[in-house]
């Protein structure tokens, strides 16, 4: 079976690397069911910054990490993040122009785009994204949806990790401040419904 | 500039309340308009004031939309109520140490002293045999109904070594000199020594422990493991008082679904609730009629007007706050800056003009 390939930025493997799930993390099952693939810039320098126990090591990461072909991060930066500085979120935009040479270089299908970094989404990568519809765009959230459309987790273990998943992002956050609060209140509610809609998709 | 008694005013009628709950205010705070939530909070008071019967309410409702002020509205106005005990926390912030943050909040909001003060009353009033029975029979724990009377000692060794017990634990050396076997330990031990306090201050009489519990919604920054913790402590909170007991779970939601609720307290916190009571967006009118309560209130005379504000000026402000933020909060802030702005103006009548002149420069 084809796996899909799974680019994932810092954000979204810290997170899902902090979301205990039997002896490891939530990180592990999303290792055995996709590709995972990141930047060299993710690999050498972010992942060591924030490196826990539930992560591989920098041998098996080393075999993930994605080399542009095609493009070229200094001299296509300003095409795809005109009004950005090259060093501002390198991560997620080293990634994504790997997700994009991963497709023209070798015409890669079932590629995911995995961040939790809103904010960028939102920002310099909402106009390249949309220019690119040729795959997904997946919150760490969306890999629990996914884990239990794979069968590989339970209602109750998927609606326990978002509720960590909540949690931890929010560990993350400088203040808890009332609209934060209700932000995670809402994706909270949001993916409860979407695992009880599944869960009756698949079970019955 | 003009004053504000030049508007026949003595005070900003729309100023930031943030008293500190627990102490007498030196003025009255006035509550304006939400009658219904009035009349059903005023009759879980009566209940807590005249029956023996523990009530669980939930007051819910968008940020701002004035739940914190109801229980600083409450509190201060019951403060001299003797058949009440009202105690107001937030709830935990750090999920890691949320029992251990909640159990020494209600501790510390008692206060050290108070709890010596009411367990040395109660002793006065029987013995220390009595109170030991009567807490031994709410709670069934001896250990804490002894732990308990150490409150009643005059020894200034035992009183430090009872604080040491509360808040940090003591040594088995020290446990044993106080003639005491363990520590306040699992979320079990914790609720027992909270109910056993609680028995000293409903000991003999009618009456409440009134306990608000705010911001419940930050249990949303909880992991599944702190949460179930957590909810089981509240949920036996609940179930050991079963009688003389009133909780109220302040919970902010923007959206009008109330599934969203039960979905974050979790079914055991749920299902033990009596009572819900919902705040609602202000309309246009219930906002008006909330504007001339407060401006009444803090008339110097001729009241039931809305002077110094005209009823267009004030739906002009109504109208530059969005409807789904039109809460008491949100309509304070902008009166109070209209106020000041119509003061350093010079302006003796707040008209449409007015209002204008401050919604450019505010928005500008």
């Amino acid at each position: 079976m084809i796996k899909f390939t799974c680019y994932i930025d810092t954000s979204s493997y810290i997170n899902l690397s902090k979301s205990e799930y039997k002896s490891g993390s939530i990180l592990d099952i999303l290792y055995k069911k996709t590709n995972i693939r990141f930047c060299p810039f993710i690999n050498h320098t972010e992942i060591p910054n924030h490196h826990n126990s539930n992560m591989p090591g920098s041998l098996k990461r080393s075999s993930q990490v994605y080399y542009l072909s095609k493009l070229d991060y200094d001299r296509d930066h300003d095409l795809l993040f005109p009004h950005s500085s090259s060093n501002n979120d390198r991560g997620e935009k080293e990634n994504l122009m790997c997700l994009f040479d991963h497709y023209l270089d070798k015409k890669k299908k079932g590629l995911i785009f995995l961040t939790d970094d809103k904010k960028a989404l939102d920002g310099q990568l909402n106009h390249p994204i949309s220019s690119f519809p040729l795959f997904k765009v997946w919150s760490s959230f969306d890999v629990i949806l996914f884990l239990l459309i794979e069968k590989e987790i339970t209602k109750e273990i998927a609606q326990s990790a978002i509720q960590d998943l909540n949690a931890i992002m929010a560990t993350d956050d400088e203040k808890m401040d009332p609209q934060k609060t209700q932000l995670r209140i809402q994706v909270r509610a949001t993916y409860e419904k979407r695992i009880k809609l599944l869960n009756k998709l698949i079970y019955s | 500039m003009l004053s504000l008694t030049e508007l026949n005013l003595s005070e900003n009628p729309f100023k930031n309340i943030t008293p500190i709950p627990g102490q007498k205010t030196d003025q009255e705070l006035p509550w304006a308009d939400m009658s219904q939530v009035k009349n059903n909070l005023e009759e879980v008071y009566n209940r807590a004031s005249s029956l023996n019967s523990r009530q669980v309410i939930l007051n819910w409702g968008p940020y701002g939309g004035g739940k914190t002020f109801a229980a600083y509205h409450f509190i201060d106005k019951e403060y001299q109520n003797e058949q009440l005990t009202q105690i107001y926390i937030r709830s935990p912030k750090d999920g890691n140490n949320a029992p251990s943050e909640f159990f020494k909040g209600i501790i510390d909001f008692l206060s050290f002293s108070g709890i010596q003060k009411q367990v040395k009353k109660i002793v006065e009033e029987s013995s220390e045999e009595e109170v030991f029975k009567l807490i031994d029979s709410n709670i069934r724990s001896e250990e804490f109904a002894e732990s308990i009377l150490l409150f009643n000692s005059d020894d200034e060794d035992d009183v430090e070594t009872l604080r040491r017990y509360i808040y940090s634990g003591l040594t088995k050396t020290e446990l044993k000199k106080a003639g005491l076997h363990r520590n306040i330990d699992s979320t079990t031990d914790k609720i027992k020594f909270l109910a056993g306090i609680f028995t000293c201050y409903i000991a003999n009489r009618d009456g409440n422990i009134i306990l608000w519990i705010d911001e419940m919604e930050d249990l949303v920054y909880f992991t599944k493991k702190q949460y179930t913790l957590f909810s089981r402590m509240i949920r036996d909170l609940i179930d050991t008082m079963n009688y003389n007991f009133t909780l109220f779970f302040n919970f902010t939601l923007a959206e009008p679904d109330e599934s969203t609720i039960e979905l974050l307290l979790g079914d055991a916190i749920n299902r033990r609730i009596d009572k819900r009571i919902r705040l609602k967006e202000f309309s246009e009118e219930d906002a008006l009629t909330y504007c001339k309560d407060l401006i009444d209130f803090y008339k110097i005379e001729d009241k039931n007007n809305l002077y110094p504000f005209t009823e267009e000026a004030l739906k002009l402000v109504f109208k530059s706050i969005r409807s789904a933020d039109l809460t008491p909060s949100e309509i304070n802030k902008s009166c109070s800056r209209l106020l000041e702005f119509s003061l350093q103006k010079n302006k003796n009548l707040i008209d449409e003009e007015t209002t204008r002149d401050w919604i450019n420069k505010y928005y500008e």
